[in-house]
C-alpha cells in the first residue's frame, strides 16, 4: 500500500466513522490493521486536534470543556468522561496526562469527539477540507516531535502555572 | 488490642504522617466493618484536610438550594463551616442534574487556576511521600470529592484509596496547621462521618 492509498483509506474511514457507516469504517479497518495501525493513529490524532481546534479555538475555555463533557456524559455513556477531557488538555499544553491516559481508551474518547463536533451533515468538500487541516497539523506534529522535545503537539507544556 | 475508636485514630495518623509499618501493624488489627469505618475516616480526613487549602467551596446556585438546605444539622462545635463540607459530599444530586444543561460547571467547586497549581505541586513531590503512578487519577479523586462524583465513579478502589492517602500525606506536610493539630482534623473527620451515618 502505498502513501496516496494510505491516505485515501485513512479518509475514507474517517467519512465513514462520522456518517455512521459502520460496515464500511470496519471493512476499512481490516486493511489498515494492524499493519498501519501506527500512522493512522497518528491521523487520528491530527484530526482530533483539527476537531478540537474547530470547536475551542486557539485557547482553551475551561468553561466551554466543562459544558463540551456533561454533553459527552448525557449523549455518548460508556465514554470515559474524565479521559476525553484530558485528551483535550493535552493537546491545549498539558503533555504530562498523556501518559497518565489508558492507550485503550484514546480511540473512543477521539472519535466521539471528533464526532460530536463534526456532527453527520458535512458534505464531501467540507470533510476534505478538514482533512487537509489535519494533515497539515499531522506534519506540524512530526516536524515539532523531531524539532523541539515538544512530544505530542505545536504546544508547549503551559500546565504548571 | 486496642479499643476500635482508638485504633481508628492511631490509623489514620500512621496513614497522615507516613509511617508505614505502623500503618500495617494497625490495619491487621482491624476487625469486619472497621474496615468500612477506615475508608470512610480516610475519606473524612481529606475533605476537612483540603477545605483547609481550598477554602469553602462556592455557595450553591439556587437550583441547588433546596437540596443543601436539607442537610444542614447542628455540627457546629467545631469551626469548620458544616454548610461547605455538607454542599462538598451531599450536593451531588443536583450539581449532577445541573451538569447536564452545562450550568454547574461553569462555577465549578474549586478554581481550575488553583487546581492545577496544587496539582503542579503534587507532581513536584518527591519520593519520600509515596506519590502515585497516575496523578490524573488524584485530581478526578479531588474533583470527585468537590461536586464531580462521576469522575470518583471511573477510578477503581485500590487507585481512590492510594490517591486519597498521598494527598493526605502531603497536605499534612505541607500545612502546619494541620500536622500540629491533627487531633482536631481527627475530631471533625469523625463529626463528618456521624453526619454522613445519621444524616
Amino acid at each position: 500500500m502505498d502513501h496516496i492509498e494510505h491516505r485515501s483509506l485513512f479518509r475514507h474511514h474517517a467519512t465513514a466513522m462520522f456518517r455512521g457507516d459502520r460496515n464500511e469504517s470496519h471493512r476499512i479497518e481490516r486493511r489498515l490493521y494492524p499493519e498501519h495501525a501506527t500512522a493512522h493513529h497518528l491521523f487520528i490524532q491530527a484530526l482530533f486536534i483539527a476537531c478540537i481546534t474547530e470547536y475551542f479555538g486557539e485557547e482553551l475555555d475551561r468553561r466551554r470543556l466543562r459544558r463540551f463533557i456533561a454533553r459527552l456524559r448525557k449523549e455518548r455513556p460508556g465514554v470515559s468522561p474524565l479521559k476525553t477531557e484530558a485528551l483535550v488538555r493535552v493537546f491545549y499544553g498539558e503533555t504530562r496526562l498523556y501518559d497518565e491516559i489508558p492507550h485503550v481508551d484514546h480511540w473512543p474518547c477521539m472519535w466521539s469527539a471528533a464526532q460530536m463536533i463534526i456532527g453527520t451533515d458535512r458534505d464531501d468538500d467540507e470533510l476534505a477540507e478538514l482533512y487537509d487541516r489535519a494533515e497539515a497539523t499531522g506534519r506540524d506534529m512530526v516536524d515539532s516531535a523531531l524539532q523541539t522535545e515538544d512530544l505530542f503537539g505545536p504546544r508547549c507544556e503551559t500546565a504548571v502555572r | 488490642m486496642m479499643r476500635p475508636e482508638a485504633l481508628q485514630r492511631a490509623l489514620i495518623r500512621a496513614v497522615a504522617f507516613g509511617d508505614t509499618a505502623n500503618e500495617q501493624h494497625l490495619r491487621r488489627q482491624l476487625r469486619g466493618i472497621a474496615h468500612v469505618g477506615a475508608a470512610d475516616h480516610l475519606h473524612a480526613a481529606v475533605l476537612v484536610c483540603l477545605a483547609h487549602r481550598f477554602g469553602e467551596p462556592a455557595p450553591p446556585n439556587p437550583r441547588e438550594t433546596s437540596q443543601v438546605n436539607r442537610n444542614h444539622t447542628v455540627l457546629d462545635h467545631t469551626s469548620l463551616s458544616h454548610t461547605g463540607l455538607d454542599h462538598i459530599t451531599t450536593g451531588y444530586t443536583a450539581i449532577d442534574r445541573a451538569a447536564c444543561d452545562g450550568e454547574a460547571f461553569d462555577r465549578p467547586a474549586i478554581d481550575d487556576d488553583e487546581l492545577g497549581r496544587f496539582m503542579a505541586e503534587l507532581r513536584a513531590t518527591g519520593p519520600g511521600l509515596c506519590p502515585p503512578q497516575n496523578f490524573l487519577e488524584v485530581e478526578a479523586v479531588i474533583r470527585g470529592l468537590y461536586g464531580e462524583p462521576h469522575l470518583i465513579e471511573e477510578i477503581g478502589a485500590k487507585q481512590q484509596r492510594e490517591a486519597l492517602a498521598f494527598i493526605l500525606r502531603y497536605l499534612t506536610e505541607s500545612i502546619p496547621e494541620i500536622r500540629e493539630g491533627f487531633e482536631t482534623v481527627i475530631d471533625r473527620a469523625q463529626a463528618l462521618q456521624r453526619h454522613w451515618l445519621t444524616g
